[in-house]
């Protein structure tokens, strides 16, 4: 008995956890970060819903700026009338403006919440990261999930690879790695993702354009979805891509030449000017894209060795693969390294009608 | 104030006022019978008067000579006694069994002949509580004879023990005990038995009383033995070697030991295909952990966990909540409440009355509460499936000890939300873990692991698969069944 009362005791004596009822917090769904007006300061947006009735609700947008981000936290939750909650952030933006000079000071308060997930979005905004929020472009992003919705159905359903929070702080703190973010633009009634932002350590040195992310997304990782848009001299079509698959082979070692083999399984959907019935005119095809996609993947890794970054994590493939590998060494000799892309493409089908 | 003076006018009973030579002693009613010097003693209501005077006065009447002794001899009845010469306790204990004591005035012997009117008892109707679509709709009333004869008819085996005790000091309940000498293992018998004789009690009204009085743990929320009213159940569980005890004037057969999970069987499972009875009970598993922790999942995590919500769900639940002036604990303990309100109100009132509850509750309650902006639409309905979910474990017990077990959960998880509901959940194991049934472990085919009475657990299959009797039982004969010989009973002597 004597136990019971104890037990019971610890209940009430303790209290209760900190409460964060559902309808007395402000749901931070996005955030975004600018450059404010004034030097060392950064301006924060958030994005969050506010409910008028059972029925209603509205997407609400507030700024603030700060020299760290829990300032701007504070400040934005002086201007809010229930305490701020980013248990379900999505999607974190930054402007390229900010990118450019560095964003993890920004990124370390919301790596060290336990409460903000692994598996949210980062992007980077061609426009303020502020206008790019305070818009609901006619309505589409009426419940806050716009961003994070078009990122992960572009991830599973088509070229851009699987990218978000936990990825980019594993490439951050990768010796030989670099993180690379979706690349999103405002237009006049949507967002785009336009490329991807590379970037060397924090800094966002660089992009690549839409046409590469595929490319990028088959060096990248394996994946069973994307499509793939052909241009030849006398025909031009889409593939579409069923399956990828790649290996690392080191070929000289100490990693001095590595080869990338990427196996794509595909289906033509689209092509003009050819009888793709004919088996010939098909082996034909596959010739002239995997010739076109190799090019493209060596101008593509060419491009990241002259701004000496490595965001397909080149260098951590060798070192998975290399006893006694020396990160320095292959730091200073990454932009000389001799890196080839062999792709084994196999087109399996060119559609039903003969 | 006279008018409190009590006593002194009441007249003495009208029976005692009878003819000079009937005398009234202890309720019983002593008479000279008019044949020879041949005395009668017996409790008017008890016995059947028609039998006595067609039966045995005829008998006395034929056989007017003989002595005591040779009329105890003769007379043609199964069930008499003689005794050369009883004390007034005796002869006091077998009247009120019901017996006519017959004494010559010239001698002490005294001859006591078993004329116990016929009952008129409950007919043999279709089980109420365990009613199944398929299979045998004969359920217990409550004469023990009656339920010995449907238990006995269904298993015509000598092996079948049936001892009969007397229980509670002025009810003198007589409690069969019942199992099969060559399957029960004898501890468990033993325990049953002990536990029964040790009960020291004014009155035994039904085997509830007794269920409550004998189990492991009374502290336990937990029930520790079925009761059924279906003696087919009865029957089968003798056969997998538990004991069973039937009381007198309950209509409720009575047995262990069980495991928990037998608290989730229906008997319908084993009538139907071993498909849909394993679909029906991994229904019932479900439907038991939802019961207890769907309301204070939705309390911790509306409360301290909003990060847990996916986010297709969130703008529902927070639009749902937002006129809601109560904290998520109040709203759902009041929702509770309700739901446990109305259930109790339709168990209190007469079936016709009880149907308008539903209509009350379900509509008026449940919609004018979240209309009122009460309660959330989106609680409503997960209380509302939650009672519902208690009500598909087939023992009632059960199902009451589930719905109670619901109302500490959702206060602890109002106190520190999933933290304190691992708690309670932790709480519930350790207690089950520790709880047993007639010494054996209560959580048996889970913890200790027993994998081949997995068989007919949280699935049945089929019973070309179950060969072997439960193994926490110890039973004597472990199979059920083989393949490579033909099995012998047995038959005692």
């Amino acid at each position: 008995m004597k136990k019971i009362i104890l037990l019971f005791m610890c209940f009430l004596l303790s209290g209760c956890a900190e409460r964060e009822i559902l309808d007395d917090i402000t749901i931070v769904r996005t955030l975004g970060f600018d450059k404010a007006s004034k030097d060392n300061e950064i301006k924060g947006t958030i994005n969050y819903p506010i409910f008028i009735n059972e029925q209603t609700f509205k997407m609400k947008y507030l700024s603030a700026s700060g020299e760290t981000s829990k300032e701007i936290r504070n400040e934005l939750n002086e201007m809010t009338a229930r305490p701020l909650f980013v248990g379900k952030l999505n999607t974190v933006l930054f402007s390229e403006k900010l990118a450019r000079e560095g964003i993890m000071e920004t990124l370390d308060t919301l790596q060290r919440d336990p409460g903000v997930g692994r598996a949210i979005y980062l992007g980077i905004t061609k426009q303020s990261a502020e206008s790019v929020l305070s818009d609901d472009y006619d309505q589409i992003n009426l419940d806050g999930n716009y961003f994070s919705n078009l990122i992960k159905q572009n991830e599973n359903y088509s070229n851009l690879p699987y990218l978000n929070f936990h990825t980019f702080l594993y490439a951050f703190f990768a010796d030989c790695m670099d993180p690379v973010m979706p690349y999103l633009s405002k237009k006049s009634n949507a967002v785009k993702i336009t490329g991807l932002a590379l970037f060397k350590n924090d800094k966002m040195v660089g992009t690549i354009n839409e046409h590469q992310i595929l490319i990028f997304k088959t060096l990248y990782q394996k994946f069973n979805e994307g499509s793939y848009q052909f241009k030849s001299k006398n025909y031009k079509g889409n593939l579409e891509i069923l399956k990828s698959k790649l290996h690392y082979k080191i070929i000289k070692k100490p990693h001095q030449k590595v080869m990338i083999a990427v196996d794509v399984k595909g289906r033509l959907t689209e092509y003009t000017k050819v009888n793709a019935g004919d088996p010939k005119v098909v082996k034909g095809i596959e010739n002239t894209i995997k010739k076109e996609l190799e090019n493209n993947a060596s101008e593509l890794i060419r491009k990241f060795q002259d701004l000496n970054i490595d965001p397909l994590g080149i260098g951590e493939h060798v070192r998975s693969q290399t006893r006694g590998f020396n990160s320095k060494k292959w730091l200073d000799q990454y932009q000389n390294t001799d890196i080839q892309v062999v792709y084994n493409l196999k087109i399996s089908e060119s559609g039903i009608s003969q | 104030m006279r008018f409190f003076k009590t006593g002194k006018s009441i007249k003495s009973h009208p029976i005692a006022e009878k003819k000079e030579n009937k005398q009234l002693d202890n309720n019983i009613l002593w008479q000279e019978t008019g044949i020879s010097d041949w005395e009668s003693g017996y409790i008017e209501s008890l016995i059947s008067q028609e039998r006595f005077n067609k039966e045995v006065l005829r008998f006395l009447q034929d056989h007017k000579m003989l002595s005591s002794k040779e009329m105890y001899e003769q007379l043609p009845f199964g069930n008499k006694h003689w005794n050369e010469n009883p004390d007034k306790k005796t002869i006091n204990a077998m009247v009120l069994q019901g017996c006519v004591a017959l004494k010559k005035s010239s001698s002490t012997g005294m001859i006591f002949v078993h004329l116990m009117k016929e009952q008129t008892v409950r007919a043999i109707s279709v089980p109420e509580v365990e009613f199944s679509v398929i299979g045998p709709k004969e359920a217990f009333n409550e004469a023990l004879e009656t339920n010995l004869v449907l238990i006995q008819k269904r298993l015509p085996t000598s092996a079948l023990q049936i001892e009969l005790i007397e229980i509670g000091l002025r009810t003198k309940t007589k409690v069969a005990v019942l199992y099969l000498k060559d399957v029960a293992n004898e501890q468990n018998v033993k325990t049953l038995k002990d536990r029964l004789a040790g009960i020291e009690y004014d009155h035994i009204l039904d085997s509830s009383y007794l269920i409550q009085m004998i189990e492991d743990n009374k502290m336990s929320i937990f029930p520790q033995f079925i009761d059924t009213e279906r003696p087919d159940r009865i029957v089968a569980s003798l056969i997998e070697g538990k004991v069973a005890f039937i009381t007198q004037g309950s209509p409720h057969g009575v047995y262990g030991p069980v495991s928990i999970l037998e608290f989730f069987s229906a008997f319908d499972d084993y009538f139907v295909s071993w498909h849909i009875a394993s679909l029906f009970r991994l229904m019932r598993m479900v439907a038991v952990f939802f019961s207890i922790f769907a309301t204070p999942l939705y309390v911790s995590v509306i409360t301290y966990h909003p990060e847990l919500i996916p986010d297709d769900l969130l703008t529902t639940l927070t639009t749902s909540r937002t006129d809601i002036p109560f904290p998520p604990v109040l709203e759902a303990l009041f929702l509770e409440l309700t739901i446990e309100l109305l259930r109790e109100a339709g168990a209190r009132l007469p079936t016709k009355v009880g149907q308008t509850i539903g209509i009350v509750g379900g509509i008026v309650i449940g919609t004018a509460s979240v209309e009122a902006g009460l309660t959330s639409n989106v609680l409503l309905i997960i209380v509302a499936l939650s009672a519902l979910a208690s009500f598909t474990t087939p023992v009632y017990r059960m199902s009451n000890a589930i719905r109670l077990v619901r109302f500490p959960m959702i206060i602890l998880s109002g106190f520190w939300g999933l933290l304190s509901l691992t708690l309670g959940l932790m709480m519930i194991i350790s207690h089950l873990l520790a709880l047993t049934s007639l010494g054996r472990p209560y959580l048996a085919p889970i913890y200790p692991p027993r994998l081949s009475d997995w068989k007919d657990s949280f699935v049945r299959l089929p019973f070309y698969v179950q060969k072997e009797r439960p193994k926490q039982l110890k039973v004597k004969e472990k199979r059920k069944m083989s393949w490579w010989k033909k099995r012998d009973i047995d038959e005692f002597e």
